[in-house]
């Protein structure tokens, strides 16, 4: 509006407490077009930093602790800009949801996807990739199957609608990949992982609370394979840590994943300090960002700041 | 899906083929589904903008994917081939941590 208007040389602020009809210049407008995000990204940063900082002062008077750990992460942060978006990853995700390794918070199906791109990396190296289906956006690959089941009777058909399951489903049942991993979101509040087995005709859960498989996970997955395969999958249980807090399934359940699909029972995380699992976790994705971040941004504000603000 | 549903989103374009519009159906993950007409050429964005006026949500708080990969800012109907009749999933953003 105030492009189109030339004539407008100076804006009042009708709210302004002290003196509303105080005049302001019009660079006022974008100045804080651009800053509030800035500020909004910040607040979310702000506990996560201050988490870190006090670890730090612990950590580093205790011998044996996790300071060198600690100090490798605040120094990757010193070089982190903490708004924008994680690069080397296929999903465009905000940056400030990195500060949630810092924390306690729940993981969210972005984190978890972004923990996905890890593993489906590794299983590229590690030369398995041929046989593993990793579904993109796996927090909501379970949905989507949930959702075919409430159409089932439409289901086969409706090649549109539910191309992606479709094109998936093939591919395993023509034997061109025969696992399948992914992770479910349990009455939306739990983790579980999940793996098919197309040559075992098996599904195994895996859950860090040691619950047998949900009912309607159970119903939603059997009907899946069913559908496609015209065989009734067993369902067994997967290897997994034992989650003693009341926040890391997320973080267990993507390690149950990783153990099965690179044969490396280290990446269960079973009775590791699981503060420090979710700081590894951030520098491993940190390592892919750092690889692939753009070294042009125009906002260029980095964490350093931040501990000085 | 009533008419008065559907929305066109974009000013016209010259170009004939990017001007043809195409039925879009957004289903959410609990089954609901909203229609959309929609030029080839029209960056989803707007679409996804209209979605969530319509069902009273953050456009941040909510995922689109298409073909099981999420849209992108830049992404058109063209640019994913998209074809009349196809689907957007919607879903929302999901956490966990413990029962």
């Amino acid at each position: 509006m105030l492009k189109a208007q030339p004539t407008i040389t100076s804006i009042v602020i009708p709210h302004d407490d002290i003196d509303p009809t105080e005049t302001y210049p019009l660079w006022l407008v974008p100045y804080w077009a651009e800053l509030i995000p800035i500020h909004e990204a910040q607040r979310r940063w702000m506990p996560a930093v201050e988490s870190l900082r006090q670890r730090q002062r612990l950590e580093t008077a205790l011998a044996g602790g996790s300071g060198a750990l600690i100090d490798e992460v605040y120094d990757t942060l010193s070089s982190l800009e903490w708004s924008g978006i994680i690069s080397g990853f296929p999903i465009q995700i905000e940056r400030h949801y990195l500060s949630a390794f810092f924390t306690n918070e729940w993981l969210s199906s972005e984190h978890e996807d972004l923990l996905m791109d890890l593993l489906r990396g590794e299983v590229n190296d590690n030369g398995s990739a041929w046989r593993v289906e990793l579904p993109n956006e796996s927090g909501m690959f379970i949905p989507k199957i949930k959702l075919a089941y409430q159409k089932k009777d439409i289901y086969a058909e409706s090649i549109t609608e539910f191309r992606w399951l479709h094109r998936i489903a093939s591919r395993l049942v023509t034997g061109t990949k025969t696992l399948l991993g992914t992770l479910a979101n349990v009455c939306g509040n739990h983790w579980v992982a999940i793996v098919i087995n197309t040559e075992m005709q098996t599904i195994l859960h895996g859950d860090s609370l040691g619950a047998s498989i949900d009912g309607e996970l159970c119903s939603v997955l059997k009907w899946w394979t069913y559908e496609h395969f015209g065989v009734n999958f067993g369902v067994e249980q997967m290897e997994i840590a034992r989650q003693k807090d009341s926040y890391s399934c997320g973080l267990f359940a993507w390690g149950a994943l990783e153990a099965f699909f690179l044969d490396d029972t280290e990446r269960l995380m079973e009775d590791e300090k699981m503060e420090d699992c979710r700081l590894k976790a951030f520098l491993r994705i940190m390592d892919r960002h750092k690889h692939q971040a753009s070294t042009h941004s125009h906002m260029s504000k980095s964490l350093f700041l931040l501990f000085y603000m | 899906m009533s008419e008065e549903d559907q929305h066109s989103t974009q000013p016209e374009i010259k170009d004939e083929d990017a001007n043809a519009p195409i039925n879009v159906k957004v289903v959410s993950s609990t089954g609901d589904e909203v229609f959309f007409k929609i030029k080839r050429s029209t960056k989803l964005s707007k679409l996804q903008g209209a979605y969530a006026a319509k069902v009273g949500k953050d456009v941040g708080s909510i995922r689109f994917l298409y073909d099981g990969s999420r849209i992108s800012e830049t992404d058109t109907p063209a640019s994913l081939d998209m074809e009349d009749n196809d689907t957007i999933d919607v879903m929302v953003e999901q956490v966990g941590g413990c029962h």
